[in-house]
């Protein structure tokens, strides 16, 4: 088995694209996304705690974007104003800043820097997908892709999710392609895993009815998962309604994949195990993973589940 | 093989459309536009590019194709460079030397990286494809 429900976060102020931290104390943070800029504080439970607002809430466009913990319990959060607000673990505004552009996907490669997975459009950046970026969000170093390409025909092909153990070293998976990649924040890339499966053809262009790569994560004992969403088969699968601005909803994306986990030992290029789950898991937050539910009458729940590994031994004779 | 530039007919008469605003003297109305995108003062065409203002011998940018002479909002309609594509263009090095010796504003040969850029209509970089050996060859020999 590999996952394990841990709590569901129901209640008005969950949303389709609510985005959920949890810190090292198993404390959860939800921002509801939308036109706020509030974010309540979870227990372990998913019961709401408290809940505290970031500074400067009546800005245009200011709204949250997405809000990340980080390993000293730091809690990130960028608004669509390309700005991030550190705050501690109660709620206190640490420090500000503005980075290039709101990330795709943000690790902590060790020090005070992240590394920020998103696109900057200059003629020095562009093919980049990987920022090394300072507390006062000045890119410090761009890598992550050799030779750096960005064509706007096929974007899928720049995006990455990424997942850091702080040693100076990011791992690095392509959305379309079931490649993961080890770059350190030099520049170097030092390792590539390419798993070959049949499900997982490589792609460019519709993304309909294809896998892509959601989530990454390394773990303390240097195991890759990967979260995988698959075209869901057993059900008849409708085309997402868009709305605003290109955006799915959550439930469209739920009657459209599974989600496939794997987990990977990276030193021996080894599957160690394999869950397929029929709902939508979009992103790890520590060990934990995450998915929307739509609830009837206009109301959203969360369920959070822990993505573990549960051995069982057999052991024989002395 | 592929025409690297889709919509080619719009391109020539982009490429045509310049000197004949020049010689007609549309010129010195664009000019007295401070937020165009780029005017033209005599017989130099200027591009705002990245931050800074650089003279241009040509100019290739569909948003000429407007007619309203004098009016900034014509200078930001859509044009040709997100009809481009970098790769099939990078393949044909005499497609590629006429965009790049035309001026063009959709496209640029970036030294530094070696690699072809695209230009959108507003002026970002939306586009950035590094170039092989031979492909370099060919620019650098100009």
């Amino acid at each position: 088995m590999l996952l394990a429900e841990v709590a569901t976060v129901k209640g008005a102020h969950v949303r389709d694209d609510s985005w959920l931290a949890v810190d090292s104390s198993g404390r959860m943070f939800l921002a509801p996304s939308g036109s706020d800029r509030d974010i309540l504080v979870l227990a372990p439970d998913g019961t709401v705690v408290e809940g505290f607002d970031l500074p400067q809430p009546d800005l245009d466009g200011s709204d949250i974007h997405s809000i990340y913990t980080s390993p000293k319990d730091q809690l990130q959060v960028f608004d669509h104003q390309r700005r991030r607000f550190v705050l501690g673990g109660d709620g206190a505004l640490e420090s500000t800043g503005t980075v290039p552009d709101v990330p795709h996907s943000l690790t902590f490669p060790g020090g005070e820097s992240v590394v920020l997975q998103t696109m900057i459009f200059t003629p020095e950046l562009i093919g980049f997908p990987l920022h090394l970026t300072a507390p006062d969000g000045t890119i410090t170093r761009s890598f992550g892709a050799d030779p750096p390409l960005y064509l706007p025909n096929r974007p899928e092909g720049q995006y990455r999710v990424i997942s850091s153990l702080g040693d100076g070293r990011v791992w690095s998976s392509f959305l379309n392609q079931y490649r993961i990649e080890l770059w350190d924040t030099t520049g170097v890339r030092l390792k590539t895993l390419e798993r070959e499966a049949d499900w997982f053809q490589p792609w460019a262009g519709d993304g309909a009815d294809r896998p892509l790569v959601s989530g990454l994560r390394i773990d303390e004992a240097g195991l890759l998962w990967v979260l995988l969403l698959v075209p869901d088969t057993a059900r008849t699968r409708q085309d997402p309604v868009e709305e605003a601005h290109g955006r799915i909803p959550a439930d469209a994306w739920e009657r459209m994949y599974d989600t496939v986990i794997e987990v990977i030992d990276p030193s021996r290029s080894q599957l160690l195990a394999r869950q397929r789950d029929d709902r939508v898991f979009t992103r790890f937050t520590r060990d934990l993973v995450y998915s929307h539910r739509a609830d009837g009458g206009g109301y959203w729940s969360i369920d959070v589940v822990r993505a573990h590994l549960k051995f069982t031994s057999n052991t024989e004779g002395g | 093989m592929k025409n690297p530039v889709k919509g080619s007919p719009r391109l020539v008469w982009c490429l045509l459309w310049v000197p004949l605003a020049l010689a007609l003297g549309r010129s010195e109305a664009i000019a007295q536009c401070d937020d165009c995108f780029n005017f033209s003062m005599g017989s130099t065409t200027w591009h705002y590019f990245s931050d800074e203002w650089r003279p241009l011998p040509n100019l290739y940018d569909g948003s000429h194709q407007t007619s309203q002479p004098g009016s900034c909002s014509q200078m930001h309609e859509p044009c040709d460079s997100e009809e481009l594509d970098l790769e099939v263009l990078a393949e044909d090095a005499a497609a590629l030397k006429q965009v790049l010796e035309g001026g063009s504003r959709a496209v640029v040969f970036n030294q530094e990286r070696g690699a072809l850029q695209l230009i959108s209509c507003e002026g970002t970089v939306i586009g950035h494809l590094p170039l092989n050996e031979e492909q370099l060859a060919v620019l650098l020999e100009q």
